[in-house]
């Protein structure tokens, strides 16, 4: 467990009768993490246990080794970017974000500096000096996150850090994001829209109806789910040939003919795989492309949530 | 064959050929029917606003208080003008020189339904975001104005003019002869007139209020502000500078200076009163006024977020 | 513009429109058919404007035609004719989803008896059948989106003009809502402008894509003509483990890598095909190294711009030119 950023044992958090987060365990390592579950399933309850903001009701939440309720130190090395967005309509960014900081336990003049720093590494510089009140969603969102950032924490908790970002400004988030898992802090990131969160990281944590489902690298975690068996998609020039050559094998569980593709139901990847290309070559059969339209964070998601 | 055996026979016919099967998609169904009046968009906003208000307790409440009392005053009306023994004295029994109605207690209860149906109008659509509904549908703003407009006026004039003209009509009917009813016709006039300025100087500056703030009780308070402040104060001042100017921005003195007005029932000696077309211009400047700012702040509303 | 053809969506012919110094929309012209067009660009590019106009809601200059009705002289028939979904809520006080769809059809023209039943018969449709009568300030985010595309559809529209549909919901919420809106040209005979900067769910629905930079339009086209100016000769490759063996190894070969997360995106030339006799055939050579090295290939596939690259690279260069 050393070397791990986050630790939960068996944390647990019920209001009255209704148990949010029940009995969870896991560990975060450093990069980026991504933190998934449906609405109501206990995911921003964890969070914000592990942001220090709620008090578990069993059980302990630790960052950086030390259990984060009630540690003003501690919450000073994390940074949290809430998805909704408190009123400062009046402040500008910068002050917003230099007010943020020294909250943090910075004197007024370094505040300022790191603020300026961090709004121009959000590509806010333009705009620091007007009010939030006049920002566009996206530009609140960046001022968030650079309020966030700006004291260097060594971890960092995003909401939904993508709401109402244009494209152009994805892509820079993403690189801030990118950046900091670099630097090897750690950085948690909660959000809805999956495959944003499959540019950023294999690795997550899916929480559903208050449980942890699953902990780690989605694609190793896709293949443990054994419910549903893998498909593999191959594109060729002569589908059908290739068609008789895979359904032979014993793994293989089922074969279907999808124009000029054939789609590859297996039980066992990790004989499929090779298998493909060596089955190709023999049968002289040439490979456009080879795809796996359930490995992603979207197949385990669902598969791991309808069931239960 | 036989009339009976045939008709099994057809029956038989009818069960052994097979019908073609069929599937409805009941799915979705285009609509290809007729399509309302543009103009009359208005009545859909009124009937709905109409319909929704008078579903809260406070429409009821209100409407009980006013009703009832109307009753009570009616059959005691009734019984005194046909028993006049059994009326004690000063009571209200109809004769020729008795036709007097004065706006009273019902001007409390319309300022108290204009407060609650009107604030809520336009602040509560603001809140939810419903011009956007609104809006991108073929309805025009004066369309959603009259039609938010109208509903709250008819619940203020139910309260402000009915008890008034039915009583009105009563004393007319239980007078002793036809001429004498005659020749108090006019008075109905006056209350028709009184009760529906009164409406109007309550019923539209509230729908106006409400298009100022997303927030109901700020906009309940600010309506009762602007109306109750002024009277106070302008009572209060009144009686000390006897003059009567004080009281030129109080709703309630301007509403019995005209109903006086009407029914040539003049002030007592030791009231100052101001003259009355001062008090028909502040009137139809409120009302005026009112639906001005309605209009314009319901054009600067957004119906696409950016 | 006379008569315009039924079949095309949109006809704008030079529409300028300026709030006072600002220039919100320069000149946009555009014909846009009947069927699924994303609308895309950055924050402030005018696409609300756009709505706006179309909706005919604001003045402005130049001529523009929805449904072949001209905007300025027939905003009314635009509107009734028009479904909004709009990004924000929209839920008035007090009403159940059936008071608040019916409410919706009359105002759209239909009389009262058919309002009703559209409206029971719509919120079947987006799957709230049993949720219809209670108040829909109740409801979760999820029934809310799809109430809010109810009252889209309840007075049957020819155009769809759908704000952020899958805004707040989670991912089984988002692939069902987005299901649904796949199937709504097919099922009603209607056409979609999604605006959205989830350009994978643009992808999902849409066939075509008007891209706006600055109250221009940069880009109006289908969305596999702008994703298909990828790069030639590249593909992507993921494997299981082993990325910086094979990197190594393809580099070798000649090859250029980059490496983009866990996926490795590799330039294969001619030559270097030509090389290793496998002249036309890059994916062969590509397993064939994979197979050597011992590394499983878990997917290979040309490499072809995403919407989001395509609207990144667009956009950048309409801000350089």
């Amino acid at each position: 467990m050393s070397g791990a950023f986050i630790e939960c044992e068996h944390a647990a958090k019920w209001y009255g009768q209704i148990i949010a987060v029940n009995d969870v365990s896991l560990s975060v390592p450093g990069g980026v993490t991504g933190l998934l579950g449906p609405n109501g399933a206990g995911k921003s309850t964890l969070l914000k246990m592990m942001v220090g903001q709620l008090r578990p009701s069993k059980g302990v939440v630790k960052v950086l080794g030390e259990p984060v309720w009630g540690s003003r130190t501690l919450m000073r090395r994390i940074g949290y970017c809430p998805e909704h967005e408190g009123t400062y309509e009046d402040l500008t960014g910068l002050e917003m974000v230099t007010a943020l900081t020294e909250l943090h336990g910075f004197g007024h003049d370094e505040a300022r500096a790191r603020a300026e720093k961090m709004l121009g590494v959000v590509d806010l510089k333009d705009a620091m000096h007007r009010r939030l009140g006049e920002y566009s969603k996206g530009m609140r969102q960046r001022a968030k996150l650079a309020q966030a950032m700006a004291h260097d924490p060594e971890v960092v908790f995003l909401d939904e850090p993508l709401t109402g970002c244009d494209p152009l400004a994805r892509v820079r988030i993403l690189e801030v994001i990118e950046r900091l898992a670099a630097e090897g802090r750690c950085v948690v990131v909660s959000s809805h829209v999956l495959h944003e969160i499959e540019t950023m990281t294999s690795q997550i944590l899916l929480i559903h109806k208050g449980q942890l489902r699953a902990e780690g690298d989605v694609h190793q975690i896709r293949a443990l789910i054994d419910a549903h068996p893998h498909k593999v998609r191959v594109e060729c020039d002569k589908p059908r040939a290739l068609a008789e050559k895979l359904v032979t094998q014993d793994h293989v569980v089922g074969v279907t003919v999808d124009g000029d593709a054939i789609v590859v139901d297996t039980r066992a990847p990790d004989r499929l795989y090779p298998a493909i290309p060596e089955a190709a070559k023999t049968a002289g059969v040439y490979i456009r492309a080879l795809t796996s339209p359930d490995d992603n964070m979207a197949a385990v998601f669902k598969y791991l949530t309808e069931t239960a | 064959m036989s009339a009976g055996a045939a008709k099994k026979a057809a029956k038989a016919a009818k069960v052994a050929a097979p019908k073609e099967g069929a599937i409805l998609d009941r799915g979705y169904t285009p609509y290809a029917g007729a399509y309302t009046e543009q103009a009359s968009r208005w009545k859909v906003i009124a009937s709905r606003t109409l319909r929704m208000s008078a579903r809260q307790w406070w429409a009821i409440l209100l409407l009980i208080a006013t009703v009832g009392p109307l009753l009570v005053a009616g059959i005691r009306m009734w019984i005194y003008s046909k028993i006049g023994a059994v009326a004690p004295p000063g009571a209200d029994i109809p004769s020729p020189d008795s036709m007097v109605m004065l706006p009273g207690g019902t001007m409390t209860l319309a300022f108290l339904i204009a407060l609650f149906a009107g604030a809520g109008q336009v602040a509560d659509d603001t809140r939810a975001g419903a011009f956007q509904f609104y809006f991108a549908r073929p309805v025009t703003r004066d369309q959603y104005l009259v039609g938010k407009v109208v509903p709250v006026l008819t619940l203020t004039l139910f309260i402000a003019l009915a008890p008034a003209l039915l009583l009105s009509l009563l004393r007319l009917a239980l007078l002793p002869t036809a001429t004498e009813a005659l020749k108090k016709l006019p008075l109905v006039g006056a209350t028709l007139v009184t009760g529906t300025i009164e409406a109007l100087v309550l019923a539209v500056p509230a729908v106006a209020i409400s298009s100022l703030s997303r927030k109901r009780s700020l906009v309940q308070g600010g309506y009762a502000v602007l109306y109750l402040l002024p009277w106070i104060m302008g009572g209060i001042f009144a009686k000390v500078t006897r003059s009567a100017w004080p009281d030129l921005f109080s709703v309630p003195h301007h509403i019995e200076n005209i109903a006086r007005f009407l029914y040539r029932q003049p002030w007592g000696p030791e009231d100052r009163a101001l003259p009355v077309w001062i008090s028909a211009a502040f009137v139809a400047l409120l009302v005026a006024g009112s639906l001005a700012l309605l209009r314009k702040r319901l054009s600067a509303v957004e119906v696409v977020a950016s | 513009m006379t008569a315009t053809n039924a079949a095309t969506l949109l006809e704008f012919a030079d529409v300028h429109k300026r709030y006072g110094a600002h220039h919100a929309l320069r000149g946009l012209s555009l014909s846009v058919p009947a069927g699924t067009v994303g609308l895309l660009g950055p924050n402030g590019a005018g696409k609300s404007t756009l709505m706006k106009v179309l909706l005919g809601l604001l003045p402005f200059e130049g001529t523009a035609a929805v449904l072949g009705h001209d905007v300025r002289a027939q905003p009314a028939q635009i509107r009734a004719r028009v479904g909004y979904m709009p990004e924000r809520d929209c839920h008035l006080v007090g009403m159940s989803a059936v008071e608040l769809c019916g409410y919706a059809a009359e105002l759209s023209g239909l009389p009262p008896s058919e309002a009703m039943q559209r409206a029971h018969m719509v919120l079947e449709f987006v799957g709230l059948g049993d949720k219809r009568y209670q108040k829909v300030d109740g409801y979760s985010t999820g029934q809310k989106q799809r109430v809010k595309l109810a009252q889209a559809l309840v007075h049957d529209p020819k155009l769809l003009l759908l704000d952020e549909p899958t805004n707040g919901l989670d991912p089984q919420g988002r692939d069902e809502m987005l299901a649904l809106v796949s199937t709504l040209p097919a099922r009603t005979g209607c056409s979609i402008v999604l605006s959205s900067h989830l350009l994978h769910d643009v992808e999902r629905v849409c066939e075509r894509a008007i891209l706006l930079h600055e109250g221009k339009i940069v880009y109006s086209g289908t969305i596999e003509a702008l994703r298909k100016e990828g790069q030639k000769d590249v593909y992507e490759v993921r494997v299981k483990e082993g990325e910086d063996k094979l990197q190594a190894a393809l580099e070798r070969r000649g090859m250029g890598v980059e490496r983009e997360g866990p996926l490795l995106v590799v330039q294969v030339h001619n030559n270097v095909l030509q090389a290793h006799n496998n002249e036309g055939r890059p994916t062969e050579l590509l397993f064939a190294v994979a197979a050597e090295e011992g590394v499983q290939v878990r997917h290979l596939a040309p490499r072809k711009l995403t919407l989001e690259n395509a609207f990144v690279r667009v956009v950048n260069e309409a801000k350089a030119s």
